[in-house]
């Protein structure tokens, strides 16, 4: 599989992290495939293909904030596995909190994994690595 | 002999007309009961008032005493025939033995007049009823006559003297029970003709009497009173005037007390008037005896002490019958000044009677306005089956408690209240109504209302604070980790044009990001207790600190720290780990301050109290002031700047323990170590949380961990 030609969406409010999550990924190779949006309309306005983002690619994966202003995550969440198209793309919530609600509400929602952005920068990349490599390598996606 | 004659016919059909009048007495009687039934049950479907149930028990009470009744009357026309067959025979022979008549004078009647007179005395002070006061005057007179002619009978005194103190006794005492019937009749009972206060008339009349009585013996024994009998032959002239006279007020005064009676149908009139006529047909005995001590003259003497008996009868039953109308009183009052309403129906609910209160609440003025109405007029329609209901049930149980109802007043305004009602039975337990209670519940209600009210606006209030301080927290993480994040960043690239103190200051940015990455955790923490709380389980402290000693080992060893548990700790049911955070907190507060005088040496233990347990954890460290110890647990506060730490710890602890309904406290001094206390009741009972979280447990956040997951997989705190 060629790494390079895979598309992630982050959908991400937070232009400091943005950054600090781009950096990371382009430290490992895959900066050009990372589509920003940074707000929940936008992120659906993405994947259903719509307004300004007529011919956006379809995202293999999607990296979604939990706080996102005007369409909240865990509501993206749920549109995203209500439709049947998009449901079977792998989404993994980020947050600044572990806490259970949370945790709970996203994997009923059909949330495919939950990662807290750590404090600890090593730890966030490996987060995202292990992300990268859980979701890309092991899991067979499907084309 | 015709004098004699005459006088006992007169007795005897006087005697008859009571003995027969007991038959009529009797006859009468049971037609006014039935009478009086009917009257009554015209009455219960009107309305009657509490007067006619005293009616019904004196009815009641005449029916019970009737055989009582028979026998007592009975009494004096067997005394009568006795003394009529014993004049007819005119036994000869004296039976006197000396001593004799006054031991039973004594007892007899002086001893019963004396109390009858006191009783009457007494009754007298309270009621102010003449006929008492007359009552006792003339008993006791009768008493101390007999005294005196009991001991007079030997020398110096001889049966002469004898006869004239006890018949002039009978005499003046017939003149006393005389007047008191005359007046009685006339319907004059109360003392206001008289002039002098009613003490004042006692400590005059009674001593007056007996002062009279002393005069007589003095005088009869000097021999200036002609003589009364001769003995051996009869009476004289004299003595026969004297006795008749008195004989004859007897039975006057017994005749007018019965026909008061009649009417009035007052216990203590039937057995004055009975009491009188047995007197008078002992004195008549005395009248015709011969000589003293003869057979008839015991049969008048015994007629005589069974007169006494009545006599004390009639004051017993009259002195008892004040109390019972005291008592009466005093639960007529209460009945009346109840502030709570109380009401009487009958059966159909009807209204026999109410109190005051029970007016003022239907907000009506007059017992006009209620009496005879039916208790359903003043409860709204909505509840009238529901009261129906209660009333059944009250007839099942016997009583019924706290019912809420909505209440009428006469106007049809309506207000809430509560209801108890219990039943009310006859003689026989057969019930025969209700006595309902009610109270204005309405401010009650306005004040519950208001609680509720209260009630949920602090928990909303509560709420909003928990969840604000959630997002706070929240939205302050954020920059954090993007300063960690740049930090790192700068640090990865640049660490050649950095230098040592670049470094240095890069270090710094991060370690102040980790402190206020920390504080900012046990503001989650603290939020979240009342939020997410986790499953209540039995926990073995015990257990418990043995973990927190394993996991505390290395700061205990650097701090060379002794951690003695006193052993037996109670199993308590709580959040494990919201307990692990208590004692972990407590213990780690012990080691941060200790002393560096001494080795720290930290004592955990528990003391059960009534209902709960109180823990300690105590230390030998540098201690605290008191005026710092309710500072200690308010949040972000700490008493050493350079200690390390955050300051939560012992809010947390705080928090934690007030959430189980616990309390916390400490005792110390400054360099004397401390005593961290608090409790946790025997069945840990949780004060409610909006959230909680059932299969989740929330541990301690230090920091945040990223692990890649998968569906299967559950977080780990």
């Amino acid at each position: 599989m060629d790494l390079q030609s895979v598309n992630i969406l982050l959908v991400e409010d937070n232009p400091d992290h943005v950054e600090l999550i781009l950096r990371t990924l382009r430290d490992n190779n895959l900066l050009n495939q990372v589509h920003v949006v940074t707000n929940g309309e936008e992120a659906l306005d993405f994947l259903y293909r719509r307004g300004k983002y007529a011919d956006a690619p379809r995202p293999v994966l999607t990296l979604l904030d939990i706080k996102l202003p005007r369409v909240d995550g865990i509501e993206v969440l749920k549109r995203i596995k209500a439709d049947p198209e998009l449901k079977s793309m792998p989404v993994v919530m980020l947050t600044t909190s572990a806490d259970e609600q949370e945790i709970v509400e996203s994997y009923s929602c059909g949330a495919n994994s939950y990662i807290v952005k750590p404090l600890d920068f090593d730890q966030f990349v490996k987060a995202i690595k292990a992300v990268k490599l859980y979701w890309l390598v092991i899991n067979s996606l499907p084309t | 002999m015709l004098f004699l004659l005459v006088m006992s016919i007169v007795e005897w059909h006087r005697n008859r007309f009571t003995g027969g009048d007991s038959m009529k007495d009797k006859r009468k009687t049971k037609a006014q009961s039935i009478l009086d039934m009917e009257k009554e049950k015209d009455r219960e479907s009107r309305g009657v008032t509490m007067e006619g149930g005293e009616q019904m028990e004196k009815r009641d009470a005449v029916k019970t005493t009737a055989p009582l009744h028979f026998i007592a009357q009975g009494v004096i026309p067997a005394f009568i025939v006795t003394i009529a067959v014993l004049a007819i025979l005119d036994i000869k022979g004296v039976f006197e033995p000396p001593l004799l008549l006054f031991i039973l004078n004594t007892l007899f009647i002086s001893v019963m007049s004396f109390v009858v007179a006191s009783i009457s005395a007494r009754n007298y002070l309270k009621r102010g009823s003449l006929s008492f006061l007359l009552l006792g005057c003339g008993v006791l007179v009768l008493g101390s006559g007999g005294l005196v002619a009991g001991w007079l009978i030997g020398p110096p005194g001889g049966p002469n003297v004898n006869v004239t103190i006890y018949d002039t006794g009978a005499l003046l005492g017939a003149v006393f029970h005389a007047t008191g019937a005359i007046f009685a009749s006339a319907g004059v009972t109360s003392d206001r003709i008289l002039v002098l206060k009613r003490k004042s008339t006692v400590i005059l009349a009674y001593p007056g009497v007996l002062a009279f009585m002393a005069l007589l013996t003095i005088a009869s024994l000097r021999g200036a009173i002609p003589p009364y009998i001769i003995q051996g032959i009869g009476p004289t002239l004299l003595g026969r005037a004297v006795l008749g006279t008195a004989v004859a007020l007897f039975g006057i005064s017994s005749l007018l007390f019965m026909r008061l009676y009649f009417k009035s149908k007052e216990t203590f009139q039937y057995w004055y008037s009975l009491a009188l006529a047995l007197i008078a047909v002992g004195l008549s005995a005395v009248f015709l005896q011969k000589a003293v001590g003869s057979p008839i003259g015991w049969a008048g003497r015994s007629a005589q002490y069974l007169g006494g008996i009545y006599l004390l009868i009639a004051v017993l039953i009259t002195y008892m019958e004040g109390r019972l109308r005291i008592s009466e009183e005093k639960l007529r009052s209460v009945f009346a000044s109840s502030p709570d309403a109380i009401t009487v129906i009958n059966l159909n609910g009807n209204i026999l009677e109410c109190n005051q209160s029970a007016l003022d609440i239907r907000g009506c003025s007059s017992k006009d306005e209620v009496l005879g109405k039916n208790a359903f007029e003043f409860i709204a329609k909505k509840d009238h089956e529901r009261a129906v209901e209660s009333l059944k049930k009250t007839l099942e149980q016997g009583s019924v408690k706290d019912i809420e109802y909505t209440f009428l007043t006469k106007d049809g305004c309506e207000f809430p209240a509560e209801l108890s009602a219990s039943v009310t039975k006859d003689a026989y337990g057969n019930p025969t109504g209700f006595v309902v209670i009610a109270r204005d519940i309405t401010e009650h209600k306005r004040a519950e209302e208001e609680q509720e009210r209260l009630l949920a606006e602090l928990e909303a209030k509560n709420k909003e604070l928990e969840s604000f301080v959630y997002t706070v927290s929240h939205d302050l993480k954020a920059p954090l980790i993007s300063l960690n994040g740049f930090s790192s960043a700068l640090q990865e690239e640049f660490h050649h044009q950095l230098g040592e103190e670049g470094k240095h200051y890069v270090e710094r940015i991060q370690a102040n990001v980790a402190h206020m990455d920390a504080l900012i955790m046990h503001l989650l923490d603290l939020s979240r207790i009342g939020r997410v709380v986790g499953p209540i389980e039995e926990i073995d402290v015990v257990t418990l600190l043995r973990e927190i000693q394993e996991e505390l080992a290395v700061e205990l060893e650097e701090a060379g720290a002794e951690l003695v548990v006193q052993e037996p700790l109670p199993i308590v049911r709580a959040d494990r780990s919201r307990m692990h955070q208590v004692f972990a907190n407590l213990i780690d507060n012990a080691v941060k301050f200790r002393s560096e005088e001494r080795p720290l040496r930290i004592e955990v233990g528990c003391q059960k109290e009534r209902g709960f347990y109180r823990f300690h954890v105590a230390d030998n460290g540098i201690g605290i002031a008191p005026q710092y110890h309710q500072q200690i647990f308010a949040p972000f506060r700490q008493l050493d700047p350079e200690a390390q730490g955050v300051g939560m710890g012992l809010a947390l602890v705080k928090k934690i323990v007030e959430h189980h309904s616990g309390r916390v406290w400490v005792e110390s001094e400054e360099g004397e170590g401390a005593t961290l206390y608090f409790t946790l009741p025997e069945s840990a009972e949780l004060k409610r949380s909006a959230e909680t979280s059932a299969s989740l447990r929330a541990g301690p956040q230090a920091e945040g961990s990223a692990e890649p997951l998968n569906r299967s997989q559950k977080p780990k705190g």
